[in-house]
């Protein structure tokens, strides 16, 4: 990476650190709604289900509501920040500013997420306490687990790209991201390995889903379960797929914004 | 004077792409523009005449469906900076300080670079003690020279300004102006600014283009503009008495009176046919000894060119 590339991650980096330290309470209460939201979820899926949820499915139930969290950071970064810079008036001076635009974006994603894993770290930590049950793991599966997160996050990320790349020329995105976030709890908490092998594979290939699946399992097991590091190739190839349509789809819109004149329109 | 822009045959048109959308509009029609390097040239006009676009187009923020725009004082694009939104081109909730960093570092500047040229340009704009301010705690007038500040960060060649003073008060406008001449003079920078102010374009532009419906109607040095406008109008003040002296001398002239609150005077304007039509009128005035407490050749201002100029034709082309 250039020394220019490094100098715009070191300036995204601070701007959001800046902004985050100027408006702790935003942070704070932000994830107290977050945190009450899956409150609200565990103790009345508790109590449907009679008073006892297992183990098993509580664990499940955290990893894959902050799996959902950190999805919502990845959306959010690419498509309802682009919107803000343009009601707010900074999109355009970004664009004379910067030598492009897009990797901006990208190197945007990257900070908005490395500043998230915290927050979802902070989050975990309060639903195993307010669960009572911890997520449990094998020092051997942190790698294997950053790389199924990893991955996922970057599948996502291409998708809210896209997202971003509507919100350059149709402005106003924010119902469309809603349904997004809230498609992805479907993955987030449904129970995929119920379904046949086929249908499993299918269904993996859309974003995020193959890595909670592995989550699942990699959690769910003592050992490494066979077979993963080939489902995390899997994943590979469907998150630069999609990383790669958001980066085409972003380039055209881009173009197409500024043939209509309205990269400054909100 | 090497030219800095030079803009061939640029049209541009905004289409109709979605039923609900606005009908296509023609926003710029086969502009021909050279704007010569190390002055501030005024692109004038009113709403709708296709300054924004003309601009963005420079900028590279809208892309022309054709033509030519090139920079011929420069090997390939000249260094950029621009306020196009006014004082909603920087992060309202960070510092004067987080500002200059985020937008110095994204164009390249390096830190040890960056500090000096930032003190330097603070100080100019009078902007040296808001330094930990956050940006919207600002003036108006504060937050619109933090722009420009924000904008000349990585010593541009070549400053486009869109409206820079539109909305401030009389004294910031003044200022504004005064650091332009300023930056122009002491850094050989070539600004490129629109506006339909035009007391504005008078004051710091030392040539100008007239738009008009998308074209450039007519582009000269403000000097030249005044000269060509330029009307043998003359006011002059004297006694009651003495105008009732002239006034039958008067007849061949086309003279109007003007109010004239003091009690006693006389105020005219006269319009002689040529230049040359003032000796006769002098001679006049002398034979009969009229003491003149004002005698003026009247200027036309830029505001009345602009009004000749862009007088009837219709403005926008849908």
């Amino acid at each position: 990476m250039s020394t220019r590339w490094l100098k715009v991650m070191r300036a995204e980096y601070l701007r959001e650190l800046r902004t985050a330290l100027r408006y702790p309470m935003e942070i704070g209460t932000g994830l107290l709604v977050m945190f009450l939201f899956f409150a609200g979820i565990f103790f009345g899926a508790r109590q449907i289900a009679g008073g006892v949820i297992s183990a098993e499915n509580t664990e499940m139930l955290m990893i894959g509501y902050c799996m959902w969290f950190f999805a919502i950071i990845a959306l959010n970064a690419m498509s309802i920040d682009v919107e803000n810079e343009a009601r707010q008036g900074t999109l355009e001076q970004v664009f004379i500013c910067a030598p492009a635009f897009l990797p901006v974006l990208w190197i945007r994603a990257l900070v908005k997420l490395s500043y998230g894993f915290f927050t979802v770290m902070l989050l975990s930590l309060m639903l195993q306490l307010v669960t009572g049950q911890w997520i449990s793991f094998q020092l051997a599966d942190i790698l294997p687990g950053i790389a199924a997160i990893v991955l996922s996050i970057a599948g996502v990320t291409g998708l809210g790209l896209m997202l971003g790349a509507l919100s350059l020329v149709l402005k106003r995105v924010g119902q469309l991201s809603s349904i997004i976030q809230f498609s992805l709890f479907i993955p987030a908490f449904y129970d995929f390995s119920k379904l046949n092998p086929q249908a499993q594979a299918w269904i993996g290939h859309f974003p995020f889903t193959r890595g909670i699946m592995l989550l699942r399992e990699l959690t769910s097991t003592d050992s490494l379960p066979s077979g993963y590091w080939a489902q995390i190739g899997w994943l590979s190839i469907d998150a630069a797929i999609f990383a790669i349509i958001g980066s085409l789809v972003f380039s055209a819109m881009e173009r197409l914004a500024k043939q209509d004149g309205s990269l400054a329109h909100y | 004077m090497p030219v800095a822009v030079e803009i061939r045959e640029l049209h541009k048109s905004y289409r109709r792409r979605l039923p609900w959308t606005s009908q296509s509009t023609t926003a710029v029609d086969g502009l021909e523009l050279q704007v010569p390097r190390g002055e501030i040239f005024g692109l004038l006009g009113s709403n709708g005449a296709g300054k924004t676009t003309t601009i963005k187009m420079i900028a590279g923020l809208v892309v022309p469906d054709s033509g030519s725009i090139s920079f011929p004082a420069w090997q390939g694009l000249p260094q950029l900076g621009a306020v196009l939104e006014g004082s909603r081109n920087l992060y309202w909730r960070l510092s004067v300080w987080e500002n200059i960093a985020y937008f110095g570092e994204l164009k390249g500047v390096y830190m040890n670079a960056l500090r000096p040229q930032a003190s330097e340009l603070l100080e100019m704009f009078g902007l040296a003690d808001k330094r930990d301010r956050p940006a919207q705690t600002l003036s108006r007038g504060m937050q619109q020279k933090l722009a420009v500040v924000l904008a000349l960060l990585g010593e541009p060649e070549l400053l486009l300004l869109d409206e820079p003073t539109l909305g401030l008060d009389v004294s910031s406008s003044l200022t504004i102006q005064r650091l332009l001449k300023d930056l122009v003079r002491e850094r050989g920078l070539t600004i490129i600014v629109t506006t339909h102010q035009m007391e504005v374009a008078q004051s710091i532009c030392r040539r100008v283009g007239i738009m008009k419906a998308g074209r450039i109607e007519l582009e000269d040095s403000i000097d030249s503009l005044v000269d060509l406008f330029g009307r043998s109008d003359y006011l002059m003040r004297m006694t009651q008495d003495a105008f009732a002296t002239i006034q039958p001398e008067l007849s061949d002239y086309r003279f109007e009176q003007l109010d004239e609150p003091r009690p006693g005077q006389v105020s005219l304007r006269i319009q002689l046919a040529d230049s040359l039509a003032i000796y006769p009128l002098l001679e006049i005035l002398a034979r009969h000894k009229v003491e003149l407490s004002r005698f003026s050749q009247e200027q036309p201002t830029l505001e009345e060119i602009f009004v000749k100029v862009t007088a009837g034709r219709p403005e926008a082309r849908p």
